[in-house]
């Protein structure tokens, strides 16, 4: 059963990712990624990673993704002049070189995975294992063992916090 | 480590400050609280100590490293003059904070232990030079600036992290010791090889850190953003960020790769060619004086990853005095351009070019002459700091056993030959070309600071042992 | 403070004050305080000289750098080769700061002049003193650099500033050999410093051609020869003289230049044990000797053609480095140094009595209204032919009898540069003081003989190089060769065969090589005074012009016999060499620089796609080329 809904999860991800890629309406490819993240986010919860994934769907789901929707909203409010309609045509320009070489920095990487030695390999992927949350672990280790990291990201948010506010505040021209 | 605690509270207490309707406390305020940061620093020198389950370490080496970018960042606030005091469209106190707060990343990636700290750190100071580059939100060419950077940067740090991992999954350590023992371990079981995961994982960390230092083939950025960005920030991205950047990336392909070196070293010699040959032949061409100094930074990636390269018991020193050589001709020659071209601006001139400077010299003895003497060190002029820096790395350099390194050597002072014909463009419009710069009125601060690199820029020449002894 | 230690701090005293009170130190002030510093590192060196036992002595500063276990002092040696350098430096030096001070009085540089010369006789100084090679690298790219700023110094014109740029440059790419050297030396010797250098090569056992001893010895070669323009880096000597004549005289003529010649002698004891560079040595001066008098023999610029004879003579010096001559090239630069010298400045009376006219088609007849110039610069013009009994003909005798020793053909060339050599300078010195004035009537009006402080170091220059020559007076006339014998000791470590000449032989050579010069001398009277032919314009000696310049020669049977297949040559020579194989090697990497440059420029287009696009494709390259192990099998 696992190894089927796994698989149903790729090609979700898989497919919405393209259409990301290769749609020319900027809408579109927005609402495609918004299954990319949900596609992945299923991807994490299967690998037993709860939290990464719950954060996951926050995160991108629920704040970046409608944060990108208000973006194309809001930079086109005079809607397209050709067809009436309010979106956005995105150009894209060599797709074919651009494919190629996307290809082949997959096709390496992907050699690299498939010929990897992973210390702590788990060789059975697909049997249930232990079901337990991660999210006390994550926790506790934060406060302890990471708490740096865990501090020091403060100063990066109040970096970017002034940064964004600076930069949208107002400005007499 | 109390540098950086302390550094985070007081860019708190500078947009505090900001809320004083006195913009002129700012910049002393922020200079004293730079020297408290640094005295702090020198509290670790010679106790090796990590910090917070390893998150880092700091020692000798790192005091020093930290050192020389305390000491950047305060020069550099020193001659940004406030970023303008009647000017209404400057904010002062964010620009300070900002400054601060890009300082303590830089500090972490000198003294990181565990990968993580080395990307938030590399995240802070990004983040940071983001905003900083957009800061002119008036002029096009800062917008356009930013917005590359931020688009390429972010990319860069995808690549950082996609090595991360795939070096966790080869060694399943974020510690930079423990990776090194992970190698170790990974190599035994693999019955004496090293697997793909590995390979990719080092070199991608190694693209990830060579975009931040601006090195070939990854430099494409650096133009356009140092050319956007305004001067102060240029002066600041082109000395602290690149010395956190090459200290960190010499930081962990020496601890934790040093036994993969061929798999590092063999790329990492074809990008130091490359990018000495492009930062230096490209500067050439350039008619700006800026975007000169932008090629000239790449160039001098390329020598800096020279002593990373060389892997010997003194390239320690070597690094850091050519880091602290860069950096103070860098900051004077920004200084210098930065005042010349505002005078300028003011006569309907705005432009930096080499232009710009013509007859610098005739009315502003003092601002020609610290630009002359940053040139020449720059360039590698004996009893300047910068021929030490250079004579250290490549002494590095041709002590390497290796006949790769000759070729190196041969291609880096081929360069630097090159090197003086750009260098000399400066020298040449300030002392010879027909032209009139007015007299510039230049603060008592201004004066002290230029005054101050140069003398330090000779005197490191004439007397290299002085610092070298401490590195 | 030892004595040692003030000599090259004098100038750097007077460095700083012109140096930072340009504008304020009033202009009467400021030569005086150069001439002052530099006089007093001569009475320093004098004294030295004087009280000189025999022994080398090394004065240590301070530890300079220490880099692993090497250790660089800034330390002073005085030894033999140094106190004669310095003697050399410092007493024409002082000479040449006198006489600027009436050249430059109507320039608004003075000050900056002064400070300038002032810094150069401070890195000369430290080149020639330092104890160990880095700190002679420090003294050379010092000189290196003051002569790029004088050269420069008038700056008006923009060609000036290239000609410094390109001077700098091409001494630059010498240093680039010069370094490697260095870094050599330190690789293999774990020293600089001279005394441990040479004693480690006098113990190590070294054989004759040792490969490390070759590589070094080039490489070291490499340096001298853009300091000491040999071909190929000379071109940036004649176009040097874009600087004031001053600075032509004491840079370009009597000690930058010979920083090469010294280094060399210094390091004797590595060339002597490498055979095959001191082959490419003699036979790289030879040709630049050849090369360039040959071009100078139709200049028409009195500074060009002087430039091209110090290219020629520096070429005579390095042919005797190369036959292990060292004694003989040393006694050559000193005696190069006064007259020279002497020439230069003579060469700038005349110019500044000429209201900076250079062009000797538009002088004549000048003995009359300069008459110390004249005599002065007449007796330079033999010193320089090798006519005795002046200094030029016991030094350049000197190095051509040991050629003869070595090789016989190496003689016969050399023996045809000092024909040229003759026959230009006394051309010079005809179109220049004999016949009619042929300048316009302003200028006429204008002529003067220059002031006191501009021919009285002409006369004791003009002194110094009639009775240079007695310094080393051969034992075949009965003298000591006193300078040979003082220098003994800087040669014991090096194992030099000495042949002795035999006295019957050296005075043949003399006999043949001063008749030789006489004739030549003897044709350039004839064409030039009895003939009183004048050259033609520029651009004139060819093309559709050619007739009136056959006319010129068919009339004269000399002409055709000389002078046609002597311009050709020099033509030949300037035309296609200069032009073809230097501007293409040399300029050429210049220029492919450039338009390499503009290139490159093109990749950086702006877009963001593109450039990640870059990046990626990098990183694939990368990927691919670390992972082919795995890939491939």
């Amino acid at each position: 059963m696992i190894p089927f809904v796994f698989i149903a999860f790729i090609v979700l991800t898989v497919i919405s990712a393209c259409v990301v890629l290769w749609s020319n309406n900027v809408l579109y490819a927005a609402f495609s990624l918004l299954l990319t993240f949900f596609g992945i986010a299923a991807l994490y919860v299967l690998v037993g990673a709860d939290f990464i994934a719950i954060t996951q769907l926050l995160v991108y789901v629920g704040g970046i993704l409608v944060l990108l929707l208000f973006g194309v909203m809001l930079t086109n409010q005079n809607g397209n002049k050709e067809n009436g309609k309010n979106d956005i045509i995105g150009t894209n320009t060599n797709r074919l070189i651009g494919f190629a070489v996307a290809f082949g920095l997959f096709a390496l990487l992907f050699f690299t995975f498939a010929k990897a030695n992973f210390v702590n390999i788990q060789s059975n992927l697909f049997e249930s294992i232990e079901t337990f949350s991660t999210t006390q672990n994550i926790g506790v280790l934060l406060m302890t063992d990471f708490v740096l990291p865990f501090e020091v990201s403060g100063v990066l948010l109040m970096a970017t916090l002034i940064g964004a506010a600076y930069l949208s505040s107002k400005t007499k021209v | 480590m109390n540098a950086i605690i302390a550094l985070s509270l007081f860019g708190i207490s500078n947009l505090f400050l900001g809320f004083l309707n006195n913009r002129k406390i700012l910049l002393p305020a922020t200079l004293v609280f730079i020297l408290i940061a640094l005295g702090l620093n020198f509290a670790d020198w010679n106790h090796e100590y990590y910090w917070f389950n390893n998150m880092l370490k700091t020692n000798n080496l790192s005091v020093n490293f930290v050192t020389i970018i305390l000491l950047s960042t305060f020069l550099v606030v020193a001659i940004s003059r406030s970023f303008g005091d009647d000017d209404e469209h400057s904010h002062p106190a964010e620009y300070y904070a900002i400054l601060l707060f890009s300082a303590v990343g830089a500090i972490m990636m000198v003294t990181f232990e565990n990968l993580i700290m080395l990307f938030v750190g590399l995240e802070i100071l990004s983040v940071s030079m983001y905003v900083l580059t957009g800061s002119d939100k008036r002029s096009l060419r800062s917008n356009e600036a930013a917005l590359k950077y931020f688009l390429m940067g972010s990319f860069a740090t995808g690549i950082l992290l996609f090595g991360v991992a795939l070096v966790y999954g080869a060694t399943s350590s974020f510690d930079i010791h423990g990776i090194a023992q992970g190698v170790a371990k990974a190599k035994e079981q693999m019955g004496g090889a090293y697997g793909p995961l590995l390979y990719s994982g080092v070199i991608l960390i190694m693209v990830g850190l060579l975009f931040k230092i601006s090195a070939a083939p990854f430099h494409f950025w650096t133009p356009d953003v140092y050319d956007g960005a305004p001067s102060i920030f240029t002066a600041f991205m082109s000395t602290v960020v690149k010395t956190a950047g090459v200290a960190a990336t010499y930081r962990i392909l020496s601890i934790s790769f040093p036994s993969v070196y061929g798999l590092w070293g063999n790329p990492l010699v074809y990008i130091v060619c490359a990018t000495l040959i492009i930062g230096n032949i490209t500067a050439v061409y350039q008619q700006s004086f800026k975007r000169m100094l932008a090629y000239s930074s790449i160039s001098h990636a390329g020598y800096l990853l020279i002593t990373v390269l060389a892997k010997r018991p003194e390239t320690n020193s070597s690094l850091l005095f050519y880091s602290l050589a860069y950096a103070i001709a860098t900051i004077t020659a920004f200084a210098v351009l930065m005042v010349v071209s505002e005078a300028q601006a003011k006569n309907g001139k705005a432009d930096e070019s080499f232009e710009a400077l013509n007859g610098l010299a005739n009315n502003n003895p003092l601002l020609a002459f610290s630009l002359t003497i940053s040139m020449l060190s720059l360039a590698g002029i004996p009893l300047t700091a910068g021929f030490f820096g250079k004579f250290f790395v490549f002494s590095d350099a041709f002590s390497n056993p290796s006949s790769l390194f000759k070729w190196i050597l041969v291609i880096a002072i081929l360069m630097s030959t090159v090197g003086i014909y750009y260098y000399f463009k400066p020298i040449i419009a300030a002392y010879m070309k027909k032209g009139e710069v007015a007299k510039i009125e230049l603060s008592p601060l201004y004066k002290f600071i230029l005054i101050l690199t140069t003398t330090l820029t000779i005197l490191l020449g004439l007397a290299p042992d002085l610092v070298k002894n401490i590195f | 403070m030892s004595l040692i230690t003030l000599i090259p701090l004098f100038p750097l005293i007077g460095f700083l004050i012109n140096g930072i009170g340009f504008r304020h130190v009033p202009k009467s002030l400021a030569g005086i305080i150069s001439s002052a510093a530099a006089f007093a590192s001569f009475a320093c060196a004098l004294t030295l000289f004087l009280g000189f036992n025999g022994q080398p002595q090394i004065v240590h500063l301070f530890d300079w750098i220490t880099v692993g276990t090497l250790n660089i002092s800034m330390s002073f040696q005085l030894d033999q080769l140094s106190l004669l350098m310095l003697l050399i430096i410092t007493g024409v030096g002082t000479l040449i700061h006198i006489y600027s001070i009436g050249y430059m009085s109507h320039d608004e540089g003075f000050g900056k002049f002064f400070a300038f010369l002032n810094l150069f006789l401070f890195f000369m100084l430290l080149l020639v003193m330092g104890s160990n090679y880095v700190v002679m690298f420090i003294g050379w790219e010092g000189v290196g650099l003051c002569s790029y700023l004088l050269i420069g110094f008038w700056n008006k014109n923009s060609n000036y500033g290239n000609a410094a740029r390109k001077a700098f440059i091409m001494n630059r790419i010498g240093d680039l050999g010069f370094l490697l050297g260095i870094f050599l030396i330190i690789n293999h010797f774990g020293s600089v410093e001279y005394s441990e250098v040479f004693s480690k090569i006098a113990e190590g056992g070294y054989s004759s051609g040792d490969k490390t001893l070759f590589y070094i010895t080039i490489l070291l070669f490499i340096g001298a020869m853009g300091k000491s323009a040999q071909i190929p880096l000379y071109t940036w000597l004649p176009d040097a003289m874009a600087g004031p004549t001053p600075v032509s005289a004491l840079i370009h003529a009597a000690t930058m230049v010979t920083a090469g010649i010294y280094m060399i002698i210094r390091s004797n004891i590595m060339y002597s044990l490498a055979p095959e560079t001191l082959d490419i040595v003699a036979w790289v001066g030879l040709a630049t000797a050849l090369l360039a008098a040959s071009i100078g023999l139709f200049q028409n610029d009195i500074k060009k053609v002087l430039a091209y004879s110090t290219v020629s003579q520096l070429g005579y010096m390095f042919m005797g480095l190369g036959v292990m001559a060292y004694s003989s090239s040393f006694f050559h630069v000193m005696t190069h140094a006064f007259f020279k010298a002497l020439l230069f400045l003579g060469a700038g009376s005349v110019i500044h009595a000429m209201s900076d006219e250079q062009d000797i088609r538009s002088m004549g007849g000048l003995r009359k209204k300069l008459p110390i110039t004249f005599i002065t610069f007449l007796i330079a013009t033999i010193a320089i032919s090798g006519i005795p009994p002046f200094a030029g003909f016991f030094s350049k005798d000197e190095i051509l009898a040991h050629v003869f020793e070595h090789n016989k053909l190496m003689w016969a060339f050399g023996v045809l540069g000092s024909i040229m050599t003759s026959f230009y300078m006394f051309r010079l010195l005809f179109l220049t003081f004999f016949g009619e004035f042929r300048g316009t009537e302003k200028q006429k009006h204008h002529l003067h003989e220059s002031p006191i402080a501009m021919t009285a170091p002409l006369m004791i220059l003009a002194v110094l190089s009639a009775i240079g020559g007695f310094f080393n007076f051969p034992h075949i006339f009965g003298g000591h060769a006193s300078l040979a014998a003082f220098m003994e000791p800087l040669f014991e470590q090096s194992a030099i065969e000495h042949v002795a000449v035999d006295e019957s032989l050296e005075i043949t050579l003399m006999i043949v090589s001063v008749v030789a010069a006489l004739l030549s001398a003897g044709v350039a009277y004839f064409i030039y005074v009895v003939k009183k032919t004048v050259p033609v314009a520029e651009g004139e000696e060819t093309g559709l012009q050619k007739v009136i310049y056959n006319k010129y020669y068919i009339d004269e049977l000399y002409d055709t016999l000389f002078v046609k297949p002597i311009t050709a040559l020099s033509n030949f020579f300037r035309e296609v060499i200069e032009f073809l194989v230097i501007d293409l090697i040399v300029e050429g990497v210049g220029k492919l620089v450039k338009t390499l440059s503009s290139e490159v420029r093109l990749l950086q287009n702006g877009t963001t796609g593109y450039y990640i696009f870059a990046m990626v494709l990098s990183i694939a390259a990368i990927l691919v080329w670390s992972l082919k192990s795995f890939l491939l099998g």
